[in-house]
């Protein structure tokens, strides 16, 4: 077990809504995805809180401004108050645009105690933030106690070291921020931290798995890493020097991009996937600067690219004469938790080739040439699946739900092999070569004996049905009644007969 | 996949004597493909390795079905692949019934249908597909140039994907040609029943050790849609003996004898 880290951690209140330049006061909701992210404390006035939807959140204030959210621009804007904590340490992690976190213990000691660093820390920042927002500041044992001390702060709030678990105890277990977990938690009566930390492990471990064992350690306050990161290794990291000098952010974005692949090729390598990357760049002037970004559920290449190009983004001194060196470490890495990857890059790399090529075919072809089935209900073979554009789907790990909705009148299994994508118009007549009919009451005039397709003509030899459906009636009414019929030639077919007209529409070849 | 660099220098053995066979093995390693044969494989579904010299798809061949239910063998033959987590495009063919291939066990959520306009866009989407996928089924309808044909094949070769043509004149030139000769129905009768499965019995002809001529009877589908080995007939003296009323010649003998 690895021993928690004294952190700092530093909230800015609202940073969504302020970067895109609000002010506080004004009623303004930020949203993604159509729901509420932040609001302003005039919008929750007002009862607008995030998770509401968009369309409510409008509702119930007519005259909130409502914002799509920009993370790229939070990200960029959140640059130079990052820049603010340089004077303070080196090296500063930041967790999400608004947020960021550093190792305390250093600092705290050159300061002269956790209280005086972190009102130094406020103070600095709301020099930067010049009123703009406010700050908060939790120092504890550890990034999310740090957090959750930084949530309730006002606007410092230590932690006393060994006293997370007291600290974590009486709060709401919903504050662990896993909302799966902790709607369950609260529905079984555990409605603080503490009681969920005081539940036997190996019933946590075995009724939610190591996602729940991991929360409930960091409830506990005990520990706050999983315990497959390791440290830091050299090999870890790559870097490249840049001639001559990069002054285009383009241009360094576009060498993040291939270090960053370079990066990830090493780390898949090992088995591992990295949740803090340390974007280290030096300028021509000699200046050297290390950023550290945090994300959990793993930085892919494209992540770790898009961050580079948000921290050179949101310089604003400029890029002092041009980048010459950059770097990525990946200063902490956990094991993947994905699947087990097969020979020649397995299944991954297959799916990656299906979609270029699916790509390729539709620039080619047109997007309605290349589909993918889905399933979804239906009664006939042909409306059992219904083919979508491939371009509206992501086929990588596609996993699909079978319908398994019961569908009385269906056909059981084996399915026709050929449909007719346009039936053919058939005769089936009884023996003495009158039309077969069914009646009002579902069952047939005569028994089929001839079956007769345009020229084509073949004795019956056997047949089941007739099964009549009835679908729709509250809209398009559809009456159908189909038959399997085999002929003396060993055709087996499914004939359905509607509007007084008999149709061969699928096929067992 | 042999290295030609490689083979013209064949390394003679110092002494005949001591390594005559020791040279043999030597040379067996120069001349040796990088990869053998059977390591560009594809698997097929249990009940149909009896149809394939080594129990497997050969990468790069060309595989055609005829006869009756040669749509289902097509699928039979895919659905090997598919299972085992290769990707399948299907190109031209708007009335494959895809239910049908999900029974024989063909993973829908790795399957691309592509519909094309005519041969030429078949070929062309054929050929890009060819190495991206590892199983394209061509649809009878469509029936390539002799151009176009020759191109997808040498393609196949070099990029090892398996091409499947159920039915239509797929045949030519075709590394494997699965003929279903017999087939016959069961489950259905007059007025009652459904269609369970249906037995058939499939003839292989090709090129090299798929020349053999084996035949194999399979329930193609069977009673849940995938294909299963058939049984041999099963002859039950209890049932068989008995003469049937209508054979009016038996009663004599039976009096006879």
């Amino acid at each position: 077990m690895i021993a928690a880290v004294r952190t700092l951690v530093v909230c800015c209140d609202h940073w969504p809504v302020v970067a895109l330049g609000h002010s506080c006061d004004d009623p303004v909701a930020v949203v993604a995805s159509n729901r509420v992210v932040a609001a302003t404390p005039a919008a929750r006035s007002h009862g607008v809180v995030p998770g509401l939807r968009a369309r409510t959140a409008a509702a119930r204030f007519t005259d909130l401004v409502v914002r799509e959210r920009n993370l790229a621009l939070e990200a960029r804007a959140f640059e130079p108050v990052v820049a603010a904590l340089d004077d303070v340490t080196p090296q500063v992690e930041v967790s999400r645009p608004g947020t960021c976190a550093f190792a305390a213990r250093g600092p705290s000691r050159y300061f002269g105690g956790d209280r005086i660093l972190a009102n130094r820390v406020v103070e600095q920042m709301s020099q930067v933030l010049a009123g703009r927002t406010g700050v908060r500041v939790g120092v504890a044992d550890g990034p999310f106690t740090a957090a959750v001390a930084a949530e309730l702060a006002d606007p410092v709030h230590i932690v006393e070291p060994d006293g997370s678990a007291a600290f974590l105890a009486p709060l709401d277990v919903r504050m662990l921020g896993c909302p799966e977990l902790t709607d369950v938690l609260v529905r079984l009566g555990i409605g603080t931290m503490g009681a969920f930390a005081d539940l036997p492990a190996p019933d946590v471990l075995g009724r939610f798995g190591t996602e729940g064992r991991h929360a409930q350690l960091l409830a506990a306050g005990t520990d706050e890493r999983p315990l497959e990161i390791r440290s830091h290794r050299a090999d870890w990291s790559v870097s490249t020097e840049i001639d001559p000098p990069a002054d285009r952010l383009d241009r360094v974005a576009f060498c993040a991009r291939a270090l960053a692949e370079q990066l990830h090729r090493r780390l898949d390598g090992a088995g591992v996937s990295c949740v803090r990357v340390a974007i280290e760049t030096e300028s021509a002037d000699g200046e050297t600067s290390v950023r550290l970004w945090r994300h959990e559920g793993g930085l892919s290449a494209a992540d770790i690219a898009d961050r580079v190009r948000w921290l050179l983004d949101g310089r604003t001194g400029g890029t002092g004469g041009g980048i010459v060196r950059l770097a990525l470490t990946a200063d902490e890495v956990t094991s993947v938790q994905g699947r087990q990857l097969g020979f020649w890059g397995g299944e991954a790399e297959a799916d990656e080739r299906a979609v270029r090529v699916a790509a390729r075919l539709c620039s080619r072809l047109g997007v309605a040439a290349v589909r993918v089935p889905t399933w979804c209900g239906g009664r006939h073979p042909d409306e059992r699946i219904s083919l979508v554009p491939a371009a509206e789907v992501d086929l990588r790990d596609r996993r699909l739900a079978g319908d398994d909705r019961p569908w009385p009148g269906s056909l059981p299994a084996p399915s026709p092999a050929r449909l007719a994508p346009v039936p053919w118009s058939a005769e089936v007549c009884d023996a003495a070569g009158a039309p077969v009919q069914i009646t009002g009451r579902g069952s047939l005039s005569a028994p089929p004996a001839r079956l007769v397709i345009g020229g084509w003509s073949s004795r019956v030899v056997a047949w089941a049905g007739p099964w009549p459906t009835e679908e729709r009636w509250w809209d398009l009414r559809r009456r159908r009644a189909r038959l399997q019929l085999l002929t003396g030639d060993d055709l087996a077919c499914l004939a359905t007969l509607e509007g007084g007209q008999w149709r061969v529409t699928a096929v067992w070849d | 996949m042999s290295e030609p660099e490689n083979t013209p220098e064949i390394a003679v053995p110092e002494e005949p004597s001591r390594s005559g066979r020791e040279g043999l093995r030597l040379l067996g390693e120069r001349v040796k493909p990088l990869a053998s044969a059977h390591e560009r494989t594809l698997p097929v579904l249990a009940p149909l390795q009896g149809l394939f010299a080594g129990g497997a798809l050969q990468r790069g061949w060309v595989v055609a079905t005829g006869g009756d239910g040669a749509t289902s063998l097509a699928l039979a033959v895919a659905a090997g692949p598919s299972t085992a987590g290769s990707w399948t495009a299907v190109v031209g063919d708007p009335g494959l019934g895809l239910v049908a291939a999900a029974e024989a066990g063909v993973a829908l959520e790795r399957l691309l249908v592509v519909s094309v306009s005519g041969p030429r866009a078949a070929a062309e989407a054929t050929a890009a597909l060819v190495g991206s996928v590892d199983v394209v089924l061509v649809g009878p309808g469509i029936s390539f140039g002799a151009t176009d044909h020759r191109r997808l094949v040498a393609r196949l070769r070099e990029r090892g994907s398996v091409l499947i043509r159920p039915g239509g004149d797929g045949s030519r030139g075709a590394d494997v040609f699965l003929q279903i000769v017999s087939s016959r129905w069961c489950g259905l009768g007059d007025g009652w029943g459904l269609l369970r499965s249906r037995r058939v019995s499939v003839r292989v002809q090709g090129r090299g050790a798929a020349s053999l001529g084996r035949s194999v009877d399979l329930l193609l589908p069977g009673p849940d849609g995938s294909p299963v080995l058939a049984e041999p007939p099963v002859v039950d003296p209890a049932v068989r003996l008995p003469p049937a009323q209508g054979y009016p010649d038996a009663g004599k003998s039976a009096v006879v004898a």
